[in-house]
């Protein structure tokens, strides 16, 4: 129980909820992408898609591609994650209260991953629907052919996918805030 | 009910609302046209360019057509490479053809593209046979033209063609 003394400032505060929350407030007042895919060659894009859950920007040969209802959904996905940073923080600072435990959620880590397997997903959809085989993350060279009437035109694009520093630190926030709901369950218990 | 209820029911309430909210002012922004909400909006750049032959001329062994290249359209396009086939008239095969250099063509300019067609002495000998009794006759090009845009390689088929007159051969 030391740990979870120490953790806690003698069963006050919830301080491993406290560094999840401002973590999870980072993350969702971040624009900066969680992942990444560009195609062409430096300076030269052929396509490039900067997507996180709260901002999504798709371009194709220098112009976006726009789906109106994408802003509305990164809207409800940042109102959501802030909700649920700002009910760990209010529950961490009252971590002495029985009431505060409902406060502790795992939405933070639920994000980081519906997020990848939604990125697997629209990737794979994507993939079959135009025909190529699009990377998670890595390089590789997408081959496409555009049949034009009789002709055929072929095109190679070099192809870059990345996961972000930000995909991590949304990770980390999750994880983080997952110990600190654990944590949160023993201090109530001992008060 | 309990106190943790209260949190529990209150945090449900907030949590259905920051979700279902944006959600909901956005479909009554699209008069609940759920299509048109959904559906992907792309407006391609223009890539289009006009080929226009301008001269022919002999030089060291090669014919050299020269084209105006025109991009009409909003993206550069980079000539990098031909792979092509001049043929006579008749359709016959006479020699290979390919690019002088390479053509970089910023959007809305013009710049010249030399086609270099190696003539042999029988392909000299062709050339010389269909200009018989003909002020000039008519030369295609057909091939594969390898173009840079936006950073990616294309691969398209080309085809153009040009007069060429005796007095073309004799310079």
């Amino acid at each position: 129980m030391g740990i979870i003394r120490a953790l806690s400032l003698n069963y006050r505060v919830n301080l491993l909820g406290l560094a999840s929350a401002l973590l999870l407030f980072y993350t969702a007042l971040s624009n900066k992408p969680w992942w990444t895919m560009t195609g062409g060659t430096v300076g030269e894009q052929t396509f490039l898609a900067e997507v996180s859950p709260f901002n999504i920007v798709v371009e194709i040969l220098g112009k976006p591609v726009e789906v109106p209802i994408l802003p509305y959904l990164n809207l409800a996905a940042r109102l959501s994650i802030l909700l649920a940073a700002a009910m760990i923080f209010i529950g961490s600072l009252l971590a002495m209260r029985a009431w505060s435990k409902p406060l502790m959620n795992i939405r933070g880590l639920l994000l980081p991953i519906f997020f990848l397997a939604g990125l697997y997903f629209g990737l794979s959809l994507a993939g079959s629907y135009v025909g190529v085989s699009l990377p998670l993350a890595g390089e590789s060279t997408l081959e496409y052919m555009i049949h034009s009437g009789e002709f055929k035109i072929a095109t190679e694009t070099p192809v870059v996918a990345a996961f972000t520093q930000e995909y991590w630190l949304a990770l980390a926030a999750g994880i983080v805030s997952v110990l600190g709901k654990a944590v949160h369950g023993k201090i109530v218990k001992t008060k | 009910m309990s106190k943790s209820g209260v949190v529990k029911a209150v945090l449900l309430l907030l949590s259905l609302v920051v979700v279902v909210a944006p959600i909901l002012y956005a479909l009554n922004l699209y008069e609940w046209n759920i299509q048109a909400l959904v559906a992907p909006s792309y407006s391609p750049p223009k890539v289009d360019f006009r080929l226009e032959p301008v001269g022919v001329k002999f030089e060291g062994g090669e014919l050299v057509a020269a084209f105006k290249l025109t991009n009409l359209g909003e993206v550069k396009v980079v000539f990098e490479d031909l792979d092509a086939i001049a043929y006579g008239p008749d359709g016959k095969a006479l020699a290979p053809a390919v690019l002088g250099k390479t053509v970089t063509l910023p959007q809305n300019s013009v710049e010249t593209l030399d086609l270099k067609i190696s003539v042999d002495d029988a392909a000299l000998n062709k050339l010389v046979s269909y200009l018989e009794g003909q002020k000039s006759v008519n030369i295609e090009v057909r091939g594969e033209a390898s173009i840079r845009v936006f950073g990616s390689e294309v691969t398209a088929p080309i085809s153009v063609s040009f007069k060429i007159g005796s007095a073309d051969i004799g310079r």
